[in-house]
Order: structure tokens, then sequence, then C-alpha cells
């Protein structure tokens, strides 16, 4: 396999740099401690201009898709006028006395009344999604964990809905109340284990350099 | 505390170390059977015999939060993968709600091409942000699967609820879709609405199973260890706390 310079200096820089930033978590050395500070600011500014960087890129996918005609570039054309509609406002907002900065009041009316009434019109729709998939989870996958599910989900639903006082009370809350507390928690602590030990194990094969997600 | 997150991590490395030096000159590692893991052979198969793309998808989450493993174990999978779907007419597209996440796929995806001597058929779109916001992301790759003609979708990374968005769509499609997520809640609607879906650490073994990547078998096996030492130990705990030999 050829070994390129510059791969190794890449992997070099990325190895030390994480190890800094690690060693400045666990000693009390005030240069490591300063190193560290720096390293996360660093990390933070490049962050911010990868946001805008993918705002680019999700317009040049989008113009593309318009000058091919592709699969739903009518769609393409609202979401770049949107885009730039909504850049234009922004810059826009400081001179027309409607406040500066990201929380000036044309960015809040956006947020307010179109993307946070669209979102949860989607969140809506995800129970509707879920009630089918249930359905069809048992027809897929007919076992012992499907089946336990979509009781406990069914269970869960029950328990959580207002108790009608015609009715006569099944202990269905109760039986929710301790599957929530109980079974759920053990569960969700035992799979929150898997992913940290899951997270542990990825960093050090990155602070190791058998990863190297910045280049060959 | 920190001193004993310390001590966990070298644990771990030790771990990884004596594993890997076991494993030298061994016969090749027999891992337990992970359905999700093992259905992507077909999946990737299928695009590449239909022409058709495959869609990977980092998920809705950030390089440089409490996001940036699963991310990267997408990365993983993306790499292995992509360097067999490559072949297909039409390449690989991958998503992501993360600008850097799209840099480093970007790059995963170029470094494909170059070792098959094939830079010449890397196109940068390929890797692409799909909304900024998870619910924008999950709508967007809604419409991407229909419009993009896929064959199968595989997620691994960080996505929350918007996950259901991408599976119902990879339904209507009729496509096969393999999907895990490192936020638990998410894990659960995925149990349901996915076709194969990742559960717990699944999620980080994409490596040991597809690429049969030495150091990621010996990752993985240093993690079962410690799952079972840890185990052990909370069970010890409250035995101990239970009859009062702890405070």
């Amino acid at each position: 396999m050829k070994i390129r310079f510059w791969g190794i200096v890449l992997t070099a820089i990325a190895v030390s740099v994480g190890l800094i930033t690690l060693l400045g978590y666990f000693v009390n050395v005030p240069v490591l401690l300063g190193l560290r500070l720096q390293f996360v600011a660093w990390a933070s500014i490049l962050a911010a201009v990868a946001v805008g960087l993918g705002a680019l890129n999700l317009l040049g996918v989008h113009l593309k898709k318009i000058s091919d005609q592709s699969g739903g570039w009518l769609y393409s054309i609202f979401l770049v006028l949107s885009l730039l509609g909504v850049i234009g406002a922004s810059m826009a907002a400081p001179f027309l006395g409607m406040g500066s900065g990201p929380a000036n009041t044309t960015n809040a009316w956006v947020f307010k009344y179109i993307v946070a009434a669209v979102g949860t019109a989607l969140s809506g729709l995800l129970i509707f999604f879920l009630v089918f998939a249930g359905y069809r989870l048992l027809r897929r996958r007919p076992s012992v964990a499907s089946v336990t599910f979509l009781i406990v989900a069914l269970v869960s639903i029950l328990g959580m809905a207002p108790q009608l006082p015609e009715l006569p009370d099944l202990g269905l809350r109760d039986l929710w109340i301790w599957i929530s507390q109980v079974p759920a928690v053990a569960g969700a602590r035992g799979v929150l284990l898997g992913i940290a030990l899951g997270v542990i194990a990825t960093g050090l094969r990155i602070l190791l350099a058998v990863d190297r997600p910045y280049g060959e | 505390m920190l001193e004993l997150g310390f001590v966990f991590l070298f644990a771990i490395l030790i771990g990884v170390f004596t594993a890997l030096g076991r494993r030298r000159g061994a016969r090749p590692a027999a891992l337990r059977p992970v359905e999700a893991l093992q259905s992507l052979p077909d999946t990737v198969g299928q695009a590449v015999e239909t022409g058709r793309r495959l869609h990977i998808s980092l998920g809705s989450g950030t390089i440089g939060d409490m996001d940036t493993a699963a991310a990267l174990a997408g990365l993983t999978v993306l790499d292995q993968i992509s360097a067999v779907a490559a072949v297909s007419d039409k390449p690989p597209v991958v998503t992501t709600a993360d600008g850097t996440a799209m840099f480093l796929a970007q790059d995963t995806l170029r470094n494909v091409y170059e070792r098959q001597n094939a830079s010449q058929r890397y196109d940068p779109t390929s890797a692409r942000v799909a909304g900024l916001s998870p619910m924008s992301f999950g709508a967007a790759v809604t419409t991407m699967i229909k419009d993009e003609s896929v064959a199968g979708t595989v997620l691994v990374g960080s996505v929350g609820p918007e996950a259901v968005l991408i599976t119902e769509a990879g339904s209507r499609a009729n496509i096969n879709t393999v999907a895990g997520s490192s936020d638990p809640s998410a894990q659960a609607l995925l149990f349901a609405a996915a076709d194969n879906p990742l559960v717990g650490e699944d999620l980080f073994a994409g490596g040991a199973y597809i690429g049969r990547l030495p150091a990621h078998i010996a990752s993985l096996r240093a993690q079962d260890v410690m799952r079972i030492l840890i185990g052990l130990a909370i069970v010890v705990g409250v035995i101990a706390k239970t009859f009062g030999f702890l405070p």
C-alpha cells in the first residue's frame, strides 16, 4: 500500500490534538487545559463555518436539480426561493427597523409561523406512521420481541389515556407506571451502556489512528 | 469520578490490544448474528444489479458533540459499503444534516473512488446536506428516496423521531431499510418502523461485520467483555448495597 506523506502528517496532527484534548480533561496541568480550550474554540469556529458551507451545498444540490430538471425539481425551486428569501429578509431587517442579529423580528416570525408550524405538523404525522409500522411489524417479523413490543406499546397508550369513570379499573395505569419505571428504565440503561462502550471504542480507534475519517 | 473514567478508558484500551494480539494468526472471528448487518450485502447487491442508488445516511446529529461517534460509525459503514456500491451505474448518495459530516462523507467517497482508480466518477454532490434541522432533514430524505430511485437505505448515526419519516418513505418505495440510532428513544421507534433495526451497540459494529476489520473485531470483543464486567459490577453493587456492605 502506498503511504502518502500528507496522510502521515494529518494522522499525526489529528492524534496529537485528540490526545492533548483528552489529557486536558484528566490531568490538571494549566498548559494542557489552555490547549484544550483553544482546540475546542477552534473546533467551534470550524463547525460554524461548516454550517454555512452545508447551506451552500444544499443550495448547490437543488440548483443542479433545477438545471437538470430531475425528479422533484419543482420542490427545489421552492427551497431555493425560501432559502434566498429568508437570507434576504434577515439581511434587510436591520435597515427596516426590525432588529439585528439572529433574533431579529423577521427571523422570529419565520421560525414561529413557518418552521415551528410545519415541524409540529410533521411530528403529528409520526403517530400515524408508527401505528402502520406496528401493524407491519407483526406481519414482517412475528417474534416474541415484536409481540412483547406491541403489547407494551398498547398497555402504555391505554395506561396514559384518561380513565373514564364509567369503565372498570383494569389496573392498566398501574401496570404502565411499573413498566415505565422498572423494565423500561433498566432496558434504556442497558442500551445506553452499550452505546457508551461503542462511543469509547470508536474514540479510541481514532486516537490510535486505526480509523482515519479525515483522509487516507 | 474523572480518575474512574480514566481507568475505564484505559481498561478498554488494554482490552482492545489484548484482543488484537490474540487475533493474529488465528482463525477468522465468529461474530454473533446481527440480522440487520447480514442483510446489507443483499441490499447493496440489489442496488448494483438494478442500477439504482444506495442511500446511506449519517443521521441528523452533528460532528463535535455527543453525536460524533455515531456519525463516525456511519462513516465506517459508508466506506465499506460504497467500495462495493460504487461500481453501480449510479453512485451511492449520502445524506446528513451537518456540514462537517458532509465534508467527511465527501472525503470518504473520494477515497473510495481513488482506491478503485475511478476518481473521474466521484461526484461531490453525492454527499449532501439534506436539511439543516432534524425535521427538515427527515422531510428532505423522504422525497429524495422517491425522486432519486433509491434501492435501499442504510441509516447509521444519531437521529431522532424524524427517522420514522425516512423508514416510512422506504416502506412506500418497497425498499430495504437498515437503521440504527444512538438515541434510545429513536431506537424504540426504529425497532417498529425499520425493516432491519440496529439495536444498542450494534450501531457501532458495522466495521467488524461488513469489512471484517481486525481492529473493529477486537474493539467489538473488548466492548462485549467490558459490558459483562460492568453488568457484574452493577449486580455485585446492588447486592452489597442491599445487605448494607456499602454506605
